[in-house]
């Protein structure tokens, strides 16, 4: 029995790192530019198909795929941002939220319009090898997607922490004005912040793609998990990004394997704890920060 | 009131009525009952945005309640019209307080997010309680709209009824708005705190916007039923609160030509992008970016500008 | 009884006890004072007093009956009125309809007669209006009714912030610094307001750091200092109490 449940316990932690990493864009974004990036999950999206194509299409080695995948959506980013955003500055918090909510239209039926609509898959030889550590069950590719998360997670953290422009971020959360008023580029910043959460977005797309199936859509369902993280966490609080995914991914894990009819509301956990955590502690469970 | 804004308004009422007995065949009257079906929805989206300042994103979840328990009621139990659409409302309502009690303890983006969360919820228990709803097969065979003698099944008879619809939900709109009721709404939206410190009891007032607005919403998704025979779970997708939504900022938030306006355009533009069958919705979103970059104020804004030279001001 | 009781009302902030322990009382007719030092919780005690911060302990009573727990509107129903440190209006409505919601504190607006548009409704709509001008020419601001609240200059909108509370009629008007950023010819012009509004009948209780205007027409002064009360008394006893003089000494005062 309890095999059972540590097997479910490190499924739902891979998920969950995947969760994490999706949420951290978003989290970021709205803990510096204060803007709820609609569109987040079609980067996430676009980053699937990029590796896809990359791997399937061009025969790239995954690795390098994903790395390039990282540019990519970065980059796409980089372009959203001054399409959709920055000429909304000042403008009502509701407008940038329709802006990106006409972005997701435009890049999910742009993907629906460039890949059909089937879905298409990875498949890496190395993938489904298992790896059997105390009778629970774990494939390398489920193990890599562990390892590159964590990678991820501990690069972006050394990037704030002690980078010019992680510090420059951190300033302009914590206080934009004062923090333009000692010249930071501001608008620079923000870009930065927009293409540093696409990016890893991106990247985890080309993780998660290579685990599941990948289709225009799934932008919609990634987007609705990170913002279940993001206010369990707390707005644009990142290691609560982290922590909320992790517990995130275990709660749905543990839910399906063992609610009645667990598999079909399985996606339901998420709103039914976002529901929660908002009304009786918004600011989430572990406070706002940035 | 100024005899140019009551001239318009007797204008746009001869349009609406005129309209579709100008226009020839079917599809155009189709489109032209969608229309109104979402102008309703916008009215009554309106009256929570425009009104009370709050983005709520769960607004399909409303039209879908009001679709589904027309669906049901007719069906299962062959209630007649109008008293389906009595129910849809009364039964949107209870789900607008059940729903709006505790999300509007919350303000601005943690509101929109759980009014999100919450719609999402229902669509999910109509998506998997088939043993009501049948799941995705959805409903069939849900009966046109007969009273007595009088049988309304043509896009024609749809559209007046919906006219009609709208034109209540107008009177209500304007009855409300011009009354103390209507000015404790403004307060809250203009500066909630004072409002609460000059006597006005917010979160009650919040409550009731909600409501109304909502019943409005089911009320469209009720007829909606009738008017295509069939609902299944599409109806609660989130799609169809990013087109309200639109509707309601690009066309001019807190007013109803606006909202007017804006649902127009909304419902036109995707309908006749067609032609771009694939491209369609590329299009949309698109265009959607672009209207909010370039039209701050929204189309009714634009109007304005170009009238009077003058920045917008709140109607009261 | 004395219109309004505060008994040892107290607030903390995890560890910071904010107001500590505070009592005084206000009697009808009185024009009174809170001044203190910069964050000796003045501001805090409206707050606490008018229902938008609810109290770790301590009572407020309002006519003999409990103030504490009540939410801010039905505060402002029991008659107790405020303005805000910062200017505090509806923007973009007209000062007549600024002036209009003030007086909702009278009335319960309702939906259905709303809806229904009765005859009642509409002489209560022409009711509202009148009263509001008459509340206008009191501050007198009869001259700008139909202009936006912000357009309106620094001086005026403080005025308007003071006609907004007066409109709900209150018993009891709580100013919150009042004076702030004022020309001395518009201090005297409020310092004759305040007394205007006090023979209307309003008893007031100001928070002020404009000493002129403090000593000019407040009959009682209570004196706050960190969250405590440190003294309490006629304008002249404060002016001399040795505590008093020690807490403000460095302070640049009017």
């Amino acid at each position: 029995m309890t095999i059972v449940v540590l097997q479910q316990v490190v499924n739902g932690v891979t998920i969950g790192v995947v969760y994490a990493l999706i949420a951290i864009g978003l989290t970021l974004v709205f803990g510096i530019l204060d803007v709820i990036n609609f569109a987040h999950g079609e980067f996430y999206m676009l980053g699937a198909f990029l590796t896809y194509s990359l791997t399937v299409g061009l025969g790239l080695d995954y690795f390098v795929a994903l790395a390039v995948t990282i540019v990519g959506s970065a980059g796409a980013g980089l372009i959203a941002e001054r399409l959709a955003v920055r000429p909304l500055k000042g403008r009502h918090m509701f407008t940038v939220v329709l802006s990106t909510l006409g972005l997701s239209i435009f890049l999910q039926n742009g993907a629906l319009l460039l890949w059909g609509p089937d879905p298409r898959e990875i498949e890496l030889a190395w993938g489904g090898r298992p790896l059997v550590l105390g009778g629970v069950v774990i494939t390398f590719l489920r193990l890599a997607v562990l390892a590159m998360g964590a990678a991820l997670m501990i690069a972006l953290t050394w990037f704030i922490r002690r980078t010019r422009w992680g510090m420059a971020m951190r300033a302009v959360a914590g206080n934009r004005d004062a923090a333009a008023l000692m010249g930071i580029p501001v608008d620079r910043v923000y870009a930065i912040t927009f293409a540093v959460g696409t990016g890893i977005a991106g990247v985890a797309g080309g993780l998660l793609g290579a685990m599941f199936t990948i289709e225009p859509t799934m932008g919609e369902w990634a987007v609705v998990k990170a913002f279940c993280v993001v206010v369990m966490g707390g707005m644009g609080n990142l290691p609560g990004a982290v922590l909320g995914g992790i517990i995130l991914g275990v709660a749905e894990s543990l839910g399906a394997g063992f609610l009645p009819g667990g598999a079909s509301y399985k996606d339901g956990i998420g709103y039914a704890i976002l529901i929660v955590v908002l009304l009786y502690s918004p600011q989430g469970l572990f406070g706002r920060g940035a | 009131m100024p005899t140019a804004r009551t001239a318009a308004g007797v204008g746009g009422v001869a349009a609406a009525v005129a309209l579709p007995l100008l226009l020839s065949g079917p599809y155009h009257r189709h489109v032209l009952v969608l229309a109104g079906l979402f102008v309703l929805m916008a009215l009554g989206f309106d009256l929570v945005l425009g009104y009370l300042g709050e983005l709520s994103l769960g607004h399909a979840a409303f039209f879908g309640i009001g679709a589904y328990t027309t669906a049901l009621l007719t069906r299962n139990f062959g209630v007649p019209f109008p008293v389906d659409l009595l129910l849809a409302a009364a039964v949107t309502g209870f789900f607008g307080v059940l729903i709006g009690a505790p999300s509007l303890r919350l303000k601005g983006p943690y509101f929109a997010i759980v009014t999100f969360g919450f719609a999402e919820i229902l669509r999910l228990i109509v998506l998997n309680w088939t043993s009501v709803t049948r799941g995705p097969m959805g409903l069939p065979d849900i009966p046109h709209i007969g009273l007595g003698p009088f049988r309304v099944h043509t896009e024609l008879g749809y559209y007046y009824l919906v006219l009609g619809l709208i034109g209540v939900a107008i009177l209500v709109t304007r009855r409300l708005l011009d009354s103390t009721v209507g000015h404790a709404f403004l307060a809250i939206r203009e500066n909630e705190e004072l409002a609460a410190a000059a006597g006005i009891p917010t979160f009650r007032f919040k409550l009731i916007a909600f409501v109304i607005g909502m019943i409005f919403t089911g009320a469209a998704g009720s007829i909606y039923a009738r008017y295509v025979h069939f609902v299944d779970p599409t109806a609660l997708s989130f799609y169809y609160t990013v087109t309200v939504v639109s509707m309601v900022i690009v066309g001019g938030q807190g007013s109803i030509a606006g909202t007017v306006l804006g649902a127009l355009v909304f419902t036109l533009v995707p309908e006749y992008l067609r032609v771009a069958e694939r491209a369609r919705l590329v299009i949309f979103g698109a265009f959607l970016m672009a209207a909010i970059v370039f039209m701050p104020e929204g189309l009714r804004g634009l109007w304005r500008r170009a009238r009077q030279g003058r920045p917008d001001r709140v109607p009261a | 009884m004395s219109l309004l009781e505060v008994e040892a009302l107290t607030v903390r902030f995890g560890g910071l006890t904010a107001v500590n322990e505070v009592s005084f009382s206000v009697e009808e007719g009185m024009i009174a004072g809170l001044i203190g030092p910069n964050g000796a919780g003045k501001t805090t005690c409206f707050s606490l007093i008018t229902g938008f911060l609810p109290p770790s302990g301590g009572r407020v009573r309002f006519r003999g009956r409990p103030l504490t727990g009540l939410p801010p509107h039905r505060i402002a129903r029991e008659g107790v009125a405020r303005t805000f440190q910062k200017t505090s209006l509806f923007p973009r409505l007209t000062v007549r309809e600024n002036v209009m919601i003030g007086e909702q504190a009278r009335l319960v607006p309702r939906v259905w007669p709303a809806l229904a548009r009765t005859a009642a409704q509409r002489r209560e709509l022409t009711a509202v209006r009148e009263r509001a001008v008459d509340v206008l020419d009191l501050v007198a601001m009869s001259a700008v009714l139909d202009v936006e609240a912000r357009t309106l200059s620094y001086g005026e909108q403080r005025h308007l912030a003071i006609a907004i509370a007066l409109a709900s009629r209150p018993a009891l008007l709580l100013l919150d610094e009042p004076a702030a950023g004022l020309t001395p010819t518009e201090s005297r012009r409020l310092m004759e307001l305040i007394e205007r509004i006090r023979r209307s009948g309003v008893t007031v209780l100001l928070v002020e750091h404009d000493m002129k205007v403090v000593m000019g027409i407040c009959d009682r002064i209570v004196v706050l200092d960190h969250g405590q009360k440190i003294a309490e008394g006629a304008p002249r006893e404060i002016r001399r109490h040795p505590d008093v003089i020690r807490v403000y000494l460095g302070e640049a005062t009017g």
